[in-house]
């Protein structure tokens, strides 16, 4: 599994600079409306972007057909795939908390915003792996596409419509108590979907031919 | 263990083709060569060699064990060698080398090291610096830097220049040469299957036309040049398909069953195969 994940690294070690690059850029845009969540917020698409890369290097090398024939099975494959993306969002939460305190200069305004941030790339991962598990990076990446579109609309759009409100009072009702409740539960939910996504990755895997 | 390679009945359906029962025996210690016309099926009975692909029917077994994907140990034994160099372009020899030891348990880097240094691969140079025959090199020299009894290779020598297709072939013969080592090799270069290969599979639409040995094929069929009014004399059933021109009849026969009267003149594997194809268009 090691070496999987080890290879996986090599393969976006090329793009780091990039990555870097964007990261810096939004940083600046960050200070520019002094909001370190819209930060937080969009290096959530490096969580996401960066194992489907890797994914891509191995459909593009034909990898996958050959890693079969060593001794490693389909579980393991998905399983590194997992675990490769768990590593890139821990450092991809890393950094947008390093920014997000860079940013606003406040350290709980920073956790918090993380904590919230972190669940999002954890669940778009979730959706999308099975997708290009199944029908290939080169097809999956309009779900990809569609999915991120639909992650925009859906928080700017909650943030202006009727539905702000009513997540205010949902948010500072007695069921959840405080800010932390709600984050609990996007993290229940996160992880349940990222464990949905593992097992019915695994039984795509299992049945696919190379 | 009496066979590197037996699989028996194995068949595999897909919408335009199908391999249909197809039956071979690799014995321990000898080459195989694999030959058949593009889109033969040669890289399907490779896959479902290997279990990339869910058969419909029959049974594999690799040295001497019933293959199953879940068993380590058996591919632990089992080097092979794509069409293409698998790995990520930004490696290096030494990042193949750490990914691979972490995948064999019998890895070996200093077999690996040695490979490298006797294919005269560069270490540091990143593998999308490497021409196509290095390329080729490594993957060959991964393949033989675990404990590999088995080299299943896959068109691995196609585009790789004659100097380099030899030395190729060099280290498949000194592969053998410990008689528990076996090679199980497609390519549409049949000249060099003629050179190495102990055992010719010749698999048409989906089907093993035949799998023998070299020295029985050649031994078996010749090929008659002759007028057409000689030709007549030849047995029907001697004959496997002819090429009539102005000049006369070229016919691939079964040299027992022909006339010794007739000059029969050596046919070469491509030979054999082309006159086959022919048999069955007919």
């Amino acid at each position: 599994m090691k070496g999987l994940i080890l290879k996986d690294f090599i393969n976006v070690k090329g793009q780091i600079v990039l990555y870097l690059l964007i990261t810096v850029l939004w940083i600046g845009i960050g200070f520019k409306w002094e909001s370190g969540s819209f930060f937080s917020g969009v290096m959530q698409m490096f969580a996401v972007m960066i194992p489907l890369t890797a994914l891509a290097y191995d459909e593009k090398n034909h990898w996958n057909r050959f890693a079969l024939t060593m001794p490693v099975n389909r579980r393991e494959l998905v399983r590194s795939k997992f675990l490769f993306a768990l590593l890139t969002m821990v450092a991809v939460g890393i950094v947008s908390f390093a920014g997000s305190l860079l940013i606003s200069g406040d350290l709980e305004e920073s956790v918090i915003v993380v904590l919230y941030s972190c669940p999002i790339g954890v669940i778009l991962n979730g959706i999308l792996m099975p997708v290009m598990f199944q029908f290939g990076v080169e097809k999956g990446r309009f779900v990809y596409i569609g999915v991120v579109a639909l992650f925009v609309l859906l928080v700017f759009g909650i943030g202006t419509s009727p539905f702000a409100d009513l997540l205010d009072g949902v948010k500072d009702s007695a069921l959840f108590h405080n800010e932390w409740g709600l984050m609990g539960l996007l993290w229940l939910v996160a992880v349940a979907v990222i464990l949905i996504s593992m097992a019915i990755s695994g039984r795509i895997y299992g049945k696919k031919e190379f | 263990m009496e066979n590197a390679i037996k699989i028996k009945g194995v068949t595999k359906k897909y919408d335009a083709f199908q391999l249909d029962q197809v039956d071979l025996k690799l014995p321990a210690g000898y080459i195989m060569g694999i030959i058949g016309e593009n889109g033969a099926g040669k890289t399907t009975v490779i896959k479902a060699m290997l279990g990339l692909v869910k058969l419909d029917a029959g049974q594999v077994e690799l040295l001497g064990k019933p293959f199953d994907t879940q068993d380590r140990d058996l591919k632990e034994h089992i080097g092979v060698v794509m069409d293409s160099c698998n790995f990520p372009e930004d490696m290096k020899a030494k990042d193949i080398d750490r990914v691979m030891a972490s995948c064999y348990r019998t890895w070996s880097s200093a077999a690996f090291h040695g490979y490298i240094l006797k294919f005269r691969l560069p270490e540091d140079k990143k593998i999308k610096n490497y021409s196509s025959g290095m390329k080729m090199k490594l993957s060959i020299a991964v393949a033989l830097s675990h404990d590999s009894r088995l080299l299943i290779l896959d068109e691995a020598t196609t585009g790789l220049d004659p100097i380099v297709r030899d030395e190729v072939l060099e280290i498949f013969r000194d592969f053998v040469q410990d008689e528990r080592n076996s090679v199980f090799i497609s390519s549409h270069i049949l000249s060099d299957l003629e050179k190495i290969c102990d055992y010719i599979t010749f698999l048409h639409e989906g089907k093993v036309i035949f799998s023998e040995s070299k020295d029985q094929l050649l031994e078996t069929y010749g090929i008659v040049k002759c007028s057409k009014a000689d030709f007549e004399a030849v047995d029907e059933a001697a004959v496997i398909a002819c090429r009539e021109s102005s000049f006369g009849v070229e016919a691939l026969v079964k040299r027992a069953e022909v006339n010794s009267a007739f000059t029969i003149d050596d046919a070469s594997i491509e030979d054999i195969m082309v006159y086959f194809v022919k048999e069955g268009t007919r």
